[in-house]
């Protein structure tokens, strides 16, 4: 029992998964958990709908004991539901993928545990055992017969230790009516239901086709606040290097007053989508977003009274008004 | 029409009789109560402030809250059953409601169900703010029946997987804490209850509900308040 809660912490400071998800408290008409995504370098919050359906009011908690605004942004049946994280600075959100593992780590694994946070940020977990699955869903009992589910799980994660990883296999909804058996959303069901707001379009010539953007093109990148009221750039060249940016991407903030040169390099030309708000050319409201930029060219960015200066570290400088 | 006429009258007499009703708005949606057979596993730690019960049978239709002197005018009710199936939420007008041992009219759909569950199975947390939905700012003593005995004590109920336990001043100023103790399973909604003497409690108390967790090998207390007013 010691070992395997041993392996457990082993696992949950030191997995490869570590950055990709966190389990947060999610505190809305009802209490719950979720788990952290980003988008477009928004970080969101995926949730079961009966968490937050009817709340006036939502607050995020991390095991930092950061306490965040959300907001719904959107439900989706059976019972989910995604959190916009108003001001997400200091939260560690990551955009991450399905763990290549997932159905093989099910498929192999009879045991597993669940990850649930309380309101002040502390992390507990129990054993539980798989009891059976279907396509959509996983049924689990506590491993510990003084150990059950109780109000305020919902949302909370069951992982799966494969080959010293630890992967995310699904989220506690409910519970059946033995009132012993809970009832585990799987997650890669969790993602087909989720795709249409979690797809990250790329490479799409659609956009390079857009007059707005046609217009304001200036050779190297090409502007557009057109579309969902995102700012979209591409990036059509990769000069000076051949490599990939080995940090993949950078998040940061665009202030007036201060300036960066980010660091990356394109291996080709892609599409990248940043969210802003629909008053774009407002700096009032602009000031102190976090935008996220995949693998630029060595740029620079400034920002003044209604422009925005996107500027090659090398030579030149290109104005968005 | 003659039978509409009976259910008009029935309804009145039975509400009438110095009970107080639930704000419609709050029982327009259907979902103000809900009785589920797969239990979704959200909520919170306080859910219940109750006397100690005399009677172990309920009138689901029916429960008594011990109303304070109070200004604010809006009494939210919660209710919860131990096994998590039945939950429900309603709102009560206090205007021009004296202080006292207080009946409210429940008009639950499901009076059959409730009526199984023991009066410690199936708990109130009933509190007052100038608006539902908005925090707290009293929590208040509800009872399935309308008996003070003058021994009388009264249990919060909490869900809590920790070890919790309770902090309060007593009438002369000391500071007592009372261990939770736990319930028989199954527990989804609530799963531990601490018997307090109301005699230990003043007119206004704050009881603290402290839960014991552990955290990088250190000891922390996570603290939920529950300031009690009563008469």
């Amino acid at each position: 029992m010691r070992n395997s809660q041993i392996l457990i912490l082993l696992s949950l400071f030191f997995s490869a998964s570590l950055w990709s998800q966190e389990t947060v408290f999610v505190k809305g008409d009802e209490n719950g958990n979720g788990f952290s995504r980003s988008r477009y370098g928004k970080c969101y919050v995926i949730t079961p709908n009966h968490v937050v359906a009817s709340s006036g009011s939502i607050d995020i908690i991390n095991k930092k004991r950061l306490k965040l605004k959300g907001r719904l942004i959107e439900s989706f049946e059976p019972d989910l539901a995604v959190l916009e994280i108003e001001d997400s600075e200091g939260f560690n959100c990551e955009e991450w993928e399905l763990n290549t593992n997932t159905a093989t780590a099910l498929d192999n694994s009879s045991t597993g545990f669940i990850d649930y946070k309380d309101e002040f940020g502390t992390t507990n977990y129990f054993h539980v055992n798989i009891t059976s699955m279907d396509d959509s869903s996983i049924s689990i009992i506590p491993q510990n017969s003084d150990t059950f589910f109780s109000k305020g799980m919902s949302g909370s994660s069951l992982y799966v230790n494969y080959k010293g990883d630890k992967v995310l296999m699904g989220m506690l909804i409910s519970l059946e009516n033995d009132l012993k058996t809970g009832y585990v959303y799987q997650i890669d069901d969790i993602f087909r239901v989720l795709e249409p707001f979690f797809k990250v379009e790329e490479n799409s010539t659609e956009i390079v086709q857009d007059p707005l953007c046609k217009e304001n093109n200036t050779g190297d990148y090409c502007f557009t606040n057109t579309r969902d009221q995102k700012l979209v750039i591409q990036l059509n060249h990769y000069r000076n290097s051949k490599e990939k940016n080995p940090h993949g991407y950078k998040t940061f903030t665009i202030n007036p007053n201060e300036s960066k040169c980010v660091y990356g390099l394109l291996a080709k030309p892609m599409l990248y989508y940043i969210t802003t708000q629909e008053a774009f050319y407002d700096d009032s409201k602009f000031r102190g977003y976090e935008y996220l930029l995949k693998a630029p060219n060595r740029s620079k960015f400034l920002l003044e009274k209604g422009e925005l200066k996107i500027q090659t570290c090398q030579t030149n400088t290109y104005i968005i008004k | 029409m003659k039978i509409l006429v009976s259910l008009v009258f029935f309804v009145t007499a039975y509400v009438s009789q110095g009970q107080i009703s639930p704000n419609a708005s709050s029982i327009n949606n259907k979902n103000w109560e809900v009785w589920q057979e797969r239990i979704p596993v959200s909520g919170g730690v306080r859910v219940g402030l109750m006397l100690e019960q005399s009677k172990s049978e309920i009138k689901p239709n029916r429960f008594f809250v011990m109303i304070p002197d109070t200004a604010l005018k809006s009494l939210c009710v919660e209710l919860s059953s131990k096994d998590g199936r039945y939950s429900a939420r309603v709102d009560y007008d206090l205007t021009g409601v004296e202080q006292g041992m207080k009946e409210f009219y429940l008009p639950t759909r499901y009076a059959k169900e409730l009526k199984k569950y023991a009066s410690d199975e199936l708990v109130i947390l009933a509190s007052l703010s100038s608006s539902c939905g908005e925090n707290p700012e009293w929590y208040l003593i509800s009872s399935w029946d309308d008996k003070i005995h003058e021994t009388a004590s009264v249990v919060a109920y909490v869900n809590s997987t920790v070890s919790t336990s309770l902090s309060f001043q007593n009438g002369n100023g000391d500071n007592k804490e009372l261990k939770f103790e736990n319930l028989k399973i199954p527990t989804v909604a609530f799963n531990k209850k601490c018997i307090v003497p109301i005699n230990l409690l003043g007119t206004e108390s704050l009881l603290q509900v402290r839960q014991r967790v552990r955290k990088m090998n250190r000891v922390r207390f996570n603290t939920y308040e529950i300031p009690v007013k009563r008469f």
